[in-house]
């Protein structure tokens, strides 16, 4: 009955993790998760052969992460407010690995690793560092319908909640202010919560499952696309820093911002239409909340490009297309995230399927910024234009490319 | 007089009342899972129409209404022995002592009672082997009816499990609350953490039924025949636990591993409940415009002399506010009226309760580690002086010259000359250091044939007194009274009473067996330094998360007064954490590991407190004035090295 109600119970671990990766081709792809430390200049990049790798942007020291329990690494993540701790989310457990920026070595020995592992909670496909730098540590499992959190240094973990009849829950995102939280799950619904008393409200009836969400900074805007659907919906929530404690008071229905329906179905079919394969795989806000980066799934004939579309949420939600952004030949995206910390603009990171990582950096002044320092006059967006130089760019700047075999 | 505090009067009572309705109510839904597992029997083909049977019957219910009672009876306990320190008794006797005191006894009888009243519940929902303590009897022709064994056995397994349990609790400070870092609603929790109180609770029955089993099997037949005899009834012939018996002994254990898990589960239940009821976060008023009311302001309970409960609800609810809530920064950040301490910035009473915590922990932390270092360059030297004597002891043997240098002792001061003290020494004696030089050592008279003459310190002589006596009458000059002698006489007595108390105290001590329940246990030790981590950690946290939001909260630049404060204390702490981490201290007690675990935690809290700091105020905290250490510590984490 439950097989029947959510097939994903039927899948392999592989498969599994797979259909839910953020990677469109986590089996297949060298690269397999990349993820930029929030304050410092480095990233960790996990790959197909289950090691990972730490990237300086001042040392050429590169540390490789490798240990018997980390196999089909599914997500990682920096600790907010910390230098060296890095949590990997994996097919058995979750490792905490500490690496000390100073160090040397390009092993970390096995005493710099803590392995977290809480039973009927496996594989880990999400997980979340408080974001507000507390030595807490969120984790979900999409065949278990429980959100756990660890007190890693004390190594206690806690049951929160429960997300019942979802048949376990996919993904666990918390906005940048720290105030609430999507849980997806395989199921046509989702769940917010706000990160004081942890009470939720619940959105369903979706066409599909939540393929991919993202908040804005200040974690009043939420977008998300769903499987097989050519559109990104938003909810938009009030700004929590006026109230005592962080309150849910979402629309009841989402709204849809943006319809990426190619132009000869559009014709042929109607927009209710739910596509056969994947259309949007990952969507992505830089931290300034200014741009929007989609990814598009594999069987998508535009699985080549990655479109990047300006971004506003005050006063109105409003998506302008910025263009488009071209990759190395015969090479597939995989997987993109935003550089945080960035001073001006943004940086999008690529990884392609062929190994390659791109960085594509985006100048341009945001709307805070605008407002704080009085300047009235509004600033031109992005064209195709804009963004062909930047691709220029890219493919001058080969030599920052990180080719990973 | 001995006022309770308000706020336990009013919302600690309040909410004690509140967790015994909820537990009333939820014993119902919890006795009738029992009573389905109950009856879960292999030759039991009828369970759901016995279980329905049961359901509608009027004395299940009313039965189930006792076991709700009793569990309110629970509740009320947890209440007088619930505690929020972690502190633990450092030395075995305290640990014994703690046990036998009166108010111990009195609640691990209540506990047995309890559960003992709890069993016999049981054992009348259905009619079974363990409701009547008489049963008809086939090995007695003389006799109809004799002692049940199995009645007796089962309501004294209750009687253990209720007693063993709680001392298990106490031992293990299970008793302490545990603030969760993260907040759930009542029935969340519950359904949380059901499956995992159950799970608890079988092991640790199980574990004691292996124990009760056995210590029957050895001596059970005293409590049986003393109470056979007490009530008249006759003895059956045989034992029930027996390795001879083992058909009848498997469903006994079954039936009282059931029966003890459900009163494990009540009592842990109870007090699951009971930690969410009372570690609720409580508003404090910030500010009021009324002065009976500057008791119940948050920044008069974050003091040192409130109630330590009180002590942990205001940091918790600081830590909350300073988390999640801007208004009330903003409120911290502005002008008060009155703070509760006299002082009109709100701040300032909040940032002096924080630092006072840090540093008290830090200072507790430097302690430790310089007993350590003392005790370990104590161990070093005594190593060393062992080898030294017998280096001597050798030297000494073989005729040599003595071994005793001259820098070891040190030259008494002029106005103790020997001509007026012709019995003490030329050096003080007291310098001695007996670790490198015994007395024995000294008085031998090898000594006395080397180059330098040491006479031998006779400081507990009469005549050293007379002659002490005579000095200060010399150098004084002044006609001294036979009282005042006396006087002096008395206190120089008491003195050496004390001494001499002293000393024999440390003999005791050094007797072994004594010494083995006295000395504090070092794990313990350094663990209870961490006793009050909770407040430790929020007191950090809500340090960190004023002083990073006051960059764009703060209008009145209060808190950038005291910047440099708040860092100093912060890195302090990080450096002895940093130091008291890399000493290794074990434990076989999870109780104290966890306590020993909450330094990494705190290390850890701490440096995301910096960094917090650092990241907000970045390259301006170049400008603030702090010591070259701490300038490259937070040049460190300006550029995300630590």
């Amino acid at each position: 009955m439950q097989l029947t109600l959510f097939p994903h119970l039927k899948l392999s671990n592989d498969e599994l993790i797979a259909s839910f990766s953020e990677n469109s081709n986590w089996q297949e792809s060298p690269i397999r998760y990349l993820c930029w430390h929030s304050h410092a200049d480095k990233f960790a990049i996990a790959l197909k052969d289950d090691t990972i790798r730490i990237h300086y942007n001042d040392n050429e020291l590169v540390p490789m992460l490798k240990h018997k329990l980390q196999r089909n690494v599914t997500m990682m993540s920096w600790k907010p407010l910390s230098a060296s701790t890095l949590a990997v989310g994996t097919q058995t457990a979750v490792l905490v690995w500490n690496i000390d920026p100073t160090s040397l070595s390009t092993r970390p020995s096995s005493g710099a690793v803590q392995v977290l592992s809480h039973a009927g909670h496996s594989p880990v496909t999400s997980i979340g560092w408080n974001p507000r730098g507390l030595d807490l540590l969120f984790t979900t499992s999409t065949l278990s319908s429980a959100i756990v959190v660890w007190n890693v240094s004390m190594k206690q973990s806690q049951v929160i909640q429960h997300v019942t009849a979802c048949g376990g829950i996919s993904r666990l995102l918390f906005s940048p202010d720290g105030n609430k939280v999507i849980t997806t799950t395989p199921s046509s619904s989702f769940r917010v919560f706000e990160t004081a008393t942890w009470t939720n409200e619940r959105w369903s009836k979706l066409a599909g499952r939540v393929q991919s969400s993202c908040w804005n900074p200040s974690g009043t805007l939420l977008l998300f696309a769903l499987y097989r659907d050519p559109r990104i919906y938003s909810l938009t929530f009030s700004d929590s820093s006026s109230f005592d404690q962080p309150v849910l008071d979402g629309p009841k229905h989402a709204s849809v911002i943006l319809d990426l329906t190619p132009d000869d179905e559009r014709e042929h079919e109607s927009s209710n239409v739910i596509s056969p394969s994947n259309i949007i795989h990952s969507i992505c806000v830089d931290p300034t909340g200014e741009r929007l980066a989609v990814m598009f799934g594999r069987d998508d004939p535009r699985c080549h490009l990655v479109a990047v579309y300006a971004l506003a949420s005050d006063p109105v939600v409003s998506v302008t297309p910025s263009g488009f952004i071209h990759g190395p030949v015969e090479a597939i995206p995989t997987f993109i995230t935003f550089k945080p910390n960035v001073k001006k603009g943004a940086l999008l990171t690529i990884c392609y399927s062929n190994g390659h990582v791109g960085y594509i950096p985006m100048y341009f002044k945001a709307a805070n910024q605008l407002n704080r320092s009085k300047i009235l006059t509004p600033l031109k967006s992005f064209s195709m234009k804009d963004i062909d130089q930047n691709q220029s760019m890219w493919s001058k700047s080969q030599n920052n490319s990180l080719l990973v075999s | 007089m001995n006022t309770e505090h308000w706020l336990m009067a009013q919302e600690l009572r309040w909410r004690s009342a509140a967790c015994a309705v909820w537990i009333w109510l939820l014993m119902f839904p919890v006795t009738a899972g029992f009573l389905f597992t109950w009856l879960l029997l292999p030759y039991n083909i009828f369970i759901l129409y016995d279980f329905f049977v049961l359901l509608f019957a009027f004395r299940s219910w009313f039965l189930a209404f006792c076991i709700a009672c009793l569990c309110v009876l629970y509740v009320k306990i947890n209440k007088d022995t619930y505690s929020v320190n972690n502190g633990m008794k450092s030395t075995r006797i305290d640990m014994l002592l703690k046990h036998v005191r009166p108010k111990s006894i009195v609640y691990t009888l209540s506990h047995a009672f309890l559960g003992n009243c709890i069993t016999f519940l049981i054992s009348n929902f259905v009619p079974t082997r363990f409701t009547h303590i008489s049963t008809l009897c086939n090995s007695l022709p003389e006799s109809n009816s004799c002692f049940n064994e199995s009645c007796f056995i089962f309501h004294l397994f209750g009687f253990v499990v209720g007693s063993v349990s709680f001392i298990l609790r106490e031992e293990n400070r299970e008793s302490t609350l545990f603030f969760p870092p993260v907040q759930q609603g009542r029935f969340l929790s519950v359904k949380c953490h059901l499956t995992n109180l159950m799970l608890k609770s079988a092991s640790v029955c199980a574990k004691i039924l292996a124990y009760f089993l056995l210590v029957y099997y050895l001596v059970g037949f005293l409590g049986r025949n003393f109470l056979a005899t007490l009530l008249g009834f006759p003895l059956c012939a045989g034992h029930i636990i027996s390795l001879w018996n083992l058909f009848d002994l498997v469903p006994l254990a079954w039936s009282l591993w059931l029966s003890g898990t459900f009163v494990l589960l009540l009592q842990n239940l109870t007090w699951h409940l009971f930690n969410v009821y009372l570690t609720q976060i409580f508003q404090f008023p910030m500010d009021s415009v009324f002065p009976e009311d500057v008791p119940k302001l948050l920044t008069t309970n974050l003091n040192n002399s409130q109630p330590a409960v009180v002590q942990h609800m205001a940091f918790q609810y600081l830590s909350f506010i300073s988390q999640f809530s801007a208004s009330k920064r903003k409120q911290i950040f502005m002008l008060g009226s009155e703070s509760g301490s006299g002082k009109l910035f709100k701040w300032d009473v909040i940032a002096d309760e924080c630092i006072s915590r840090i540093s008290t922990l830090t200072e507790k932390l430097k302690d430790y580690q310089q007993g350590i270092s003392f005790t370990g360059d104590a161990k070093r030297s005594s190593s060393k002086s062992s080898s030294t004597s017998s280096q001597s002891s050798a030297s000494l043997n073989s005729g040599s010259q003595s071994v005793l240098s001259v820098s070891m002792l040190r030259r008494r001061p002029l106005a103790s000359d020997s001509s007026r003290n012709p019995n003490m020494s030329y050096f003080e004696v007291s310098s001695l250091d007996t670790s490198y030089a015994p007395p024995s050592q000294l008085n031998t008279s090898a000594l006395l044939n080397g180059s330098l003459a040491v006479p031998t310190p006779k400081l507990w002589t009469k005549q050293a007194r007379k002659n002490q006596a005579n000095v200060s009458t010399s150098v004084y000059g002044s006609s001294t009274t036979q009282d005042q002698d006396d006087e002096a006489s008395y206190e120089t007595f008491k003195g050496q009473l004390k001494k001499l108390g002293a000393r024999l105290l440390q003999s005791v001590r050094g007797i072994s067996v004594v010494s083995y329940f006295i000395t504090e246990l070092p794990d313990r030790k350094a663990g209870n330094i961490f006793a009050d981590h909770q407040i430790y950690r929020w007191s950090i946290q809500s340090i960190s998360f004023l002083t990073a939001a006051s960059i764009t909260e703060d209008d009145y630049g209060f808190v950038q007064r005291r910047l440099h404060e708040v860092l100093g204390a912060l890195l302090d702490l990080l450096s002895v954490l940093e130091k008291n981490c890399k000493l290794s201290v074990t434990s076989s007690s999870p109780a104290v590991l966890s306590l020993l675990r909450q330094q990494h935690s705190l290390k850890a809290e701490t440096k995301s407190a910096i960094h917090r700091i650092t990241n907000s105020f970045a390259r301006h905290l170049d400008s603030i004035a702090v010591s070259a250490e701490h300038r490259r510590r937070l040049t460190s984490f300006l550029e995300q090295r630590e």
